[in-house]
């Protein structure tokens, strides 16, 4: 098997059962903070295979756009984590602007998720879809200037690129590195729709973002939506483990590292979500913002390094 | 060339012989018309969008009476690119408006008149040379889009709107004029070429006012207010028109006196993105919060102007700095953009315009469930509705992934903080108008076609058979753009080059390629749901149950009940409504035991009713001081007369 395959098929298996494994770190993480035991890692998994197994139950209400919505917003962040630099350190589709489609991507499934529970003509979905569409609008522009300022501080174009600068110099993965992974994980927060955004637990429909927006669907189409939630989580923790390890590591421990890293920010979800309440739904704009902080940081080291002759 | 004259006779001459015509017929004629159009506009035009290296520009000169003497007609990339938009999208939209035109007492036999008269306008004032003549066929664009705003007079409370409208264009068109008389009495010449003459300080402020003027036309803010209040009265098609081909007029007119200046100072291309960027913001932020669905589908062409003029703007700037590989993205895209736009926003309209038919209304809080009374229309508007929020796989986002990579690639060449600054700024706009954009489409497009009826009855009809060709042809292009980018880029090459004023052909490789694994990601992501859509269905197939959608305990739920527009748009209103003024009135349903309550809620132009308004009653009430001037009494006249023969006396005797 040459490396390519090899790669290949490493990245497959992560994006299969990554997300399970996530979802499942989080939950352990905040079990044992209150002292449960917690169930098992691969709960997810079992819950999928079994939702896989069931029919389904359309609402009457519904024409076909809710039938294939939760596919398009699977296929959707698929793609946008083919674009994400791997366990292997390469990403398998890379081209310049590729930062500009994984955004886009991650619009498509969140303009699919939208639809899809609007077409239930449920005004609790709506109030979520509603809801989930204002917050993460902001993490868009946000995120944009945050990779636009990755793009002036490195001069270049691609996520492997960038990645690739940001992790050579000791100096780039200090200053820029570390606002862009602070950047990333209130990404991660806003758009995987967990605490202090929003709260997975939550068991009242008026307090719920993402969980009311798909109080209709089941079987098949749940399992669809739970597994895509869970890989968003995931290729989000890619972008940040990719920022994150050094260069001069390849191969197997890269691979290692790579896969440790993901898990760390798993368990960093964790810890917030034990140890914060959500904040009030009108203070969430203020945290998602709060990225941009970030990116200004880069930004002015930039500008003294490039203009200011500091080197 | 002389195939753009029979093309451009064509037009007036199918809505002419339709005038004589019964009813049903018009429109059969004057699609033969533009296909015919079309036909003999091909053979000059294509080459120039299938060939890697340009044809020379076709020139043809015409003899005309005093004072125009002999007037050039060239065409080049960049007229044969709006000659191509100009055609496709009157084509799409003539197939649109068949529907309305079989309702009782729609327009007047002159309707197709006045479209062709347009049309064929358009398709003259981008192939001229002579200024002159330019404004001619401006004019004469203006005066026929305004018949087609009178024809349709029933509703009577739009009409200050269309006057409001019509003197405005004529305010832009003096901002036109006195530019280019300036310019053809200090050169004496009164072709475009006159512009590269000017030296460049004056250039800039006379390239500041002609793009105040065309900004009228493309509407961007603060000269827009008028146009969208005129949209809600319109027929479906006519909208489609005025937002998809008219106000791309404004786009050329913008490029091609750039183009014409030849080096002009940078602040112009500083000016040009600032206001562009505004407009994206602007735009689609009142389009956010409209209860009025064409009034939505308006202020968002504001938004697509202010994309497109960014591409231009960003071009300028990198090209003025030599930056020519982000100036190739940045024109690319904000081409393909003008031209998108020219054909999903018809699109939209018309797709909206079968729901208007059968229920009677532009209220969107009055809609819903129309998805499964005009399922064709439903799916089109959402195919339309992704592509105009630059969803990967769709068209908008061809356009607007070719002008962040031209933002980007400034960036990083940037020699200045200033740049570096303007254009992060840009892509931070630019990505929060698209992030408003997929909330007011989603909006519109759940609200109007998804969930139960809101009004009373149960609506039925169809689609016209028209309307299903226009909307499946556009439905293609817009697939077609956005799987194919590098085919749309390579089809505007010649222009981007033409605009960019320097051999791009090797830059143009690498955009191409680029664009080329664009379109593999998107085709493979397009087949690979396009598998899973089919896989998931086989999966539930015969397992699937129906039950009412699950009222979180509430059983007498309503379709009145539902999310509303206005409350969907709300969360974000609220963060980012400073913009926009938004009146609302609540009364009733307070206390212990209330009574029946009503609320209403009201959006305005926050530059209308802050700024235009109140200057308006400024002058109003300055020149009602003059009003005793003309009091209407003969004596008086004779005396002012007699005062002025005095006064002219009296000046020539001191003169001498």
């Amino acid at each position: 098997m040459d490396r390519f395959t090899t790669e290949l098929l490493i990245l497959a298996v992560y994006l299969l059962l990554g997300p399970f494994l996530y979802v499942g770190i989080i939950n352990r993480v905040k079990a044992l903070w209150c002292g449960r035991k917690g169930y098992p890692l691969l709960q997810l998994l079992h819950d999928v295979i079994k939702l896989f197994r069931k029919g389904e139950v359309f609402s009457t209400t519904t024409t076909g756009v809710f039938i294939i919505a939760p596919v398009i917003a699977f296929g959707a962040v698929l793609f946008s984590a083919l674009v994400v630099p791997g366990p292997a350190g390469t990403s398998v589709l890379s081209f310049e602007g590729d930062y500009l489609f994984f955004a886009y991507a991650l619009s498509l499934a969140k303009f699919a998720g939208i639809i899809g529970a609007m077409d239930t003509g449920s005004s609790f979905e709506g109030m979520g879809a509603s809801r989930e569409a204002s917050y993460t609008s902001l993490v868009e522009p946000a995120y944009m200037i945050v990779i636009t300022t990755a793009v002036y501080a490195t001069g270049f174009l691609s996520f492997q690129d960038i990645l690739m600068v940001i992790q050579g110099s000791k100096a780039w993965s200090l200053a820029a590195g570390v606002p862009i992974i602070a950047a990333l994980v209130i990404m991660l927060l806003a758009e995987g729709c967990r605490v202090p955004v929003d709260d997975p637990k939550t068991h009242l429909e008026l307090t719920m973002i993402h969980e009311v927006m798909i109080l209709d669907n089941s079987g098949p189409g749940l399992a669809l939506i739970n597994y895509t939630a869970g890989l968003k989580l995931c290729v989000i923790g890619s972008l940040i483990a990719s920022v994150s390890i050094p260069v001069g590591i390849s191969g197997w421990l890269y691979a290692l590292l790579f896969f440790a890293i993901v898990a760390a920010s798993a368990v960093l979800v964790g810890i917030i979500e034990s140890l914060n309440a959500r904040v009030r739904m009108s203070h969430v704009p203020q945290f998602v913002f709060t990225m941009i902080s970030g990116a200004v940081l880069v930004l002015s080291i930039s500008f003294l390094t490039i203009f200011g002759g500091a080197k | 060339m002389h195939n753009i004259f029979i093309a451009a006779g064509l037009l007036p001459a199918g809505g002419l012989l339709g005038v004589f015509l019964p009813r049903r017929l018009r429109p059969v004629v004057f699609i033969g018309a533009v296909i015919a159009a079309l036909g003999f506009a091909s053979s000059p035009v294509l080459p120039f969008m299938v060939t890697f290296v340009p044809p020379a520009p076709h020139q043809y000169a015409v003899r005309w009476p005093w004072p125009f003497g002999e007037i050039g007609f060239t065409l080049d990339p960049l007229a044969a690119f709006f000659v191509v938009l100009i055609l496709v999208a009157l084509l799409l939209i003539v197939f649109g408006s068949s529907a309305w035109n079989r309702a009782a007492g729609a327009g007047s036999r002159f309707h197709y008149l006045f479209i062709g008269i347009m049309g064929s306008a358009m398709l003259l004032l981008v192939a001229v040379e002579n200024l002159l003549v330019f404004l001619f066929f401006w004019e004469i664009m203006t005066v026929a889009a305004f018949a087609l705003i009178m024809e349709n007079s029933s509703e009577i409370e739009f009409f200050p709107f269309r006057i409001n409208w019509f003197t405005a264009m004529h305010v832009g068109m003096l901002f036109i004029l006195i530019p280019v008389l300036i310019i053809m009495v200090k050169t004496g010449e009164s072709t475009f070429s006159a512009f590269a003459a000017m030296p460049a300080g004056r250039a800039g402020v006379l390239f500041l006012m002609l793009f105040v003027g065309f900004a009228f036309k493309a509407e961007f803010v603060p000269f827009h207010p008028w146009l969208p209040q005129v949209h809600p009265a319109l027929p479906p098609h006519v909208s489609g028109l005025f937002s998809g081909v008219m106000m791309k007029m404004g786009i050329y007119g913008i490029i091609r006196t750039a183009l014409s200046f030849g080096a002009l100072p940078a602040w112009c291309a500083w000016v040009v993105t600032a206001l562009a960027v505004f407009t994206a913001l602007y735009g689609i932020l009142h389009a956010l919060p409209q209860r009025d669905v064409r009034k939505a589908l308006a202020y968002s062409s504001i938004e697509n102007m202010g994309i497109a003029g960014l591409g231009i703007g960003a071009g300028m700037l990198s090209a003025t700095y030599g930056y020519y590989s982000a100036a190739v993205f940045a024109f690319t895209g904000a081409l393909i953009h003008c031209f998108n736009h020219a054909v999903f926003k018809p699109m939209l309209f018309s797709a909206f315009g079968a729901v208007e038919r059968i229920t009677g209304t532009r209220d969107m809080e009055r809609l819903g469930g129309m998805m499964k009374v005009l399922p064709f229309a439903g799916w089109t508007f959402l195919l339309g509705s992704a592509a105009i929020s630059g969803m990967p796989l769709f068209s908008g986002f061809a356009g607007e992934f070719c002008i962040y990579l031209g933002l980007l690639k400034g960036t990083v060449q940037a020699g200045s903080i200033g740049f570096v600054l303007l254009n992060l700024l840009s892509v931070a706009f630019l990505a929060l108008s698209g992030a408003v954009a997929l909330i007011t489409f989603t909006k519109l497009f759940s609200i109007v076609f998804l969930g139960s009826y809101r009004g009373t009855g149960s609506p039925q009809g169809k689609t016209g058979t028209g309307e299903r060709v226009q909307l499946a042809l556009a439905a293609l292009l817009c697939l077609g753009v956005g799987l194919f980018p590098h085919y749309a880029a390579f089809a505007v090459k010649n222009a981007v080059e033409q605009m960019a004023g320097s051999d791009i052909t090797i830059l143009f490789i690498s955009t191409f390629s680029l664009l080329k694994k664009l379109s593999f990601v998107s085709v493979s992501m397009a087949v690979f749901m396009l598998l899973a859509v089919l896989l998931r269905r086989v999966l539930v197939m015969g397992r699937t149950e129906s039950a009412p959608t699950w009222g979180c305990g509430y059983p007498v739920a309503s379709p009145r009940l539902q999310y509303t527009g206005f409350s969907f748009a709300e969360n974000l209103s609220m963060l980012l409504g400073r913009f926009v003024d938004v009146r609302e009135r609540r009364s009733g349903a307070e206390g212990l035991f209330p009574s029946a309550g009503s609320f209403v809620y009201l959006c305005f132009d926050s530059f209308d009713s802050r700024f235009f308004k109140p200057l308006m009653k400024q002058l109003r009430s300055l020149f009602a001081l003059f009003s005793d001037v003309q009091g209407g009494r003969t004596q008086i006249y004779i005396l002012y007369g007699v005062i002025f023969a005095i006064a002219a006396a009296l000046w020539m005797i001191a003169g001498n």
